[in-house]
């Protein structure tokens, strides 16, 4: 079976600079175009920027997906901005994006610029978006091209922009779990070994508790403070390729129940209850933990 | 009561595993000593896998164990992680089901000349032995040392006119065509991978090696990035060009031996 391309959507107020006047619509406005990335054929950046309703944005999508389903993984990115949303626009959305119970297409809400698809300088310079529609762009006094033109000045976008964003949304679930299991397992560990008298600071053990919070959220699909639930299309990925992942995540969440009563106090059966449900989840998510 | 033991650890600073873990390697009859690049490696080495760089959880183990096949075949290799895989090798061993008789498992542990060609043990974090692989070699036949020995080929001439150019009339000229073309696009590579990956490699027993690159990297940044502007300084940069370009192929070639084909 020949391997799949890679195909992601990004629904933005896009710029598209570089769109040559024959490829406007009627010599108008461009709303969307496909950009290749270089030296990976079947890979391609759909920028879409829709001025019609959503009704009708959800039209030219649910085409676009049925057309490259077959062919391409599919990632699907909806700025929150055009006016999308998780609770009044999930089900249209799974509408064309689940098929026979399992998603063809990973999607998104996004509206954060903190968000990984937008080049954050210091903190990542492999994402695609720039500010202000653009792809890249100048950064305090550093400039990131995230593509090059080809002798017809066509866009062709940089492998490792394309593959690295791609990368993080693919593999994000499961290296959220496996750093959760081994920052709890690290943290709680030594507090089940007998002698161990270093007393632990309360900071820490908060941060931990914050950050076990959100990954609870985030595997029972609960909103994050903005409103947005951009990590659960990772856990629904998982739920629907794999249904026996549903009673792992249950077996997992059981085990958290063992923090209700106290954040310190806890023993190490308990402990070891915890690890192996993360143990049995991780081995049942087949992609790698890291890309 | 008999020395102790000296076992060689390596672990991230933010784990308090190895704390928490010393006094019943103590009463056993072991002391941990922390993995130092300087110091000589102790003939048991315990590595607590997955390691935090940071922003990633690495497993280093793959890499660790080829080199001690290597360089110190005689040694006694202990991976304690939380695992990822069923793993029967006696060299892993599950946080959560230590022996109680560490003397005995340590003493019928075989030596770790037998991970040269397998290293079956795997934590589950960000396999290392790829990313090094990666860095080498590249996604295709980009492997460094070829890269580094092209770059030779292609600025020889050019130490050639600099060692002749008498007046410096032409100096600015070979500097010009080095910072340009081929033989920029081939110190990109070079500099973009270093760049990319040495930030990965901390916990590698490598440190010599990549301390060295770094600095041939910052050496030969001199005149591929054309940072140098005083004459005298490039002509003895130009003189030096072949012999640390050469090291570097050295170095990359070096590396190689720890990643398996």
């Amino acid at each position: 079976m020949e391997k799949k391309g890679k195909l992601m959507i990004v629904v933005w107020k896009w710029l598209f600079q570089n769109v040559r006047e024959e490829q406007r619509i009627g010599g108008g406005k461009v709303n969307y175009d496909f950009l290749p990335v270089k030296n990976q054929p079947n890979d391609f950046l759909l920028r879409y920027d829709p001025e019609s309703d959503i009704k009708e944005s959800f039209n030219f999508l649910k085409a676009q997906v049925s057309n490259y389903a077959k062919t391409h993984q599919i990632q699907l990115f909806l700025h929150v901005s055009h006016g999308y949303s998780k609770d009044r626009h999930s089900r249209q959305i799974e509408a064309f994006l689940i098929k026979g119970g399992k998603t063809i297409v990973d999607y998104y809400f996004f509206g954060n610029v903190n968000d990984h698809l937008y080049i954050r300088i210091p903190e990542s310079r492999y994402g695609l978006l720039g500010f202000d529609g653009n792809l890249g762009g100048e950064f305090g006094y550093e400039i990131i091209k995230v593509y090059d033109l080809d002798d017809s000045r066509n866009i062709l976008l940089k492998q490792a922009h394309f593959n690295s964003t791609w990368d993080f949304y693919y593999y994000k679930f499961k290296r959220r779990t496996y750093e959760m299991m081994e920052q709890l397992v690290q943290f709680y560990w030594p507090l089940t070994e007998s002698g161990y008298k270093i007393s632990e600071n309360e900071e820490t053990t908060n941060s931990i508790f914050q950050q076990l919070e959100a990954y609870v959220g985030i595997i029972d699909g609960k909103p994050d403070k903005f409103g947005l639930i951009m990590e659960y299309p990772d856990f629904r990925e998982a739920l629907y390729y794999k249904p026996e992942v549903i009673q792992l995540l249950d077996d997992l969440k059981k085990g958290f129940s063992i923090f209700e009563t106290s954040k310190s106090e806890i023993s190490r059966a308990h402990l070891t209850t915890l690890r192996n449900a993360f143990i049995n989840l991780l081995n049942a998510l087949p992609e790698k933990t890291y890309a | 009561m008999p020395k102790p033991i000296p076992i060689t650890f390596l672990a991230d600073a933010e784990n308090r595993i190895p704390i928490a873990m010393a006094p019943s390697l103590e009463q056993a009859g072991y002391v941990l000593q922390p993995f130092q690049s300087k110091a000589p490696i102790n003939e048991i080495v315990v590595i607590f896998s997955p390691v935090w760089d940071g922003e990633h959880y690495q497993s280093v183990e793959g890499v660790w164990a080829r080199y001690l096949a290597i360089d110190h075949p005689v040694t006694k290799l202990i991976v304690i992680g939380n695992g990822m895989q069923n793993c029967d090798d006696p060299s892993f061993i599950d946080l959560f089901a230590l022996p109680d008789d560490w003397k005995g498992v340590i003493e019928n542990l075989p030596p770790a000349s037998r991970f040269k060609d397998n290293a079956p043990i795997f934590t589950g974090g960000m396999e290392m032995t790829e990313r090094l692989s990666r860095f080498l070699k590249g996604h295709g036949n980009e492997s460094l040392a070829e890269v580094c020995k092209n770059l030779l080929s292609y600025v020889a001439p050019g130490i050639d006119v600099v060692s002749l150019d008498k007046d410096g009339s032409i100096i600015r000229e070979v500097v010009k065509e080095v910072n340009s073309g081929y033989a920029h696009s081939l110190w990109t590579t070079l500099h973009a991978r270093w760049a990319n990956y040495s930030p990965l490699f901390v916990f590698l027993p490598f440190h010599a090696t990549f301390e060295e690159i770094k600095l041939l990297m910052e050496e030969l940044g001199y005149i591929f990035d054309g940072k140098e502007t005083d004459e005298e300084r490039i002509r003895a940069l130009f003189a030096a060009l072949t012999q640390r370009l050469e090291r570097m192929r050295t170095l990359l070639n070096k590396l190689m031996v720890y990643v398996r084909e």
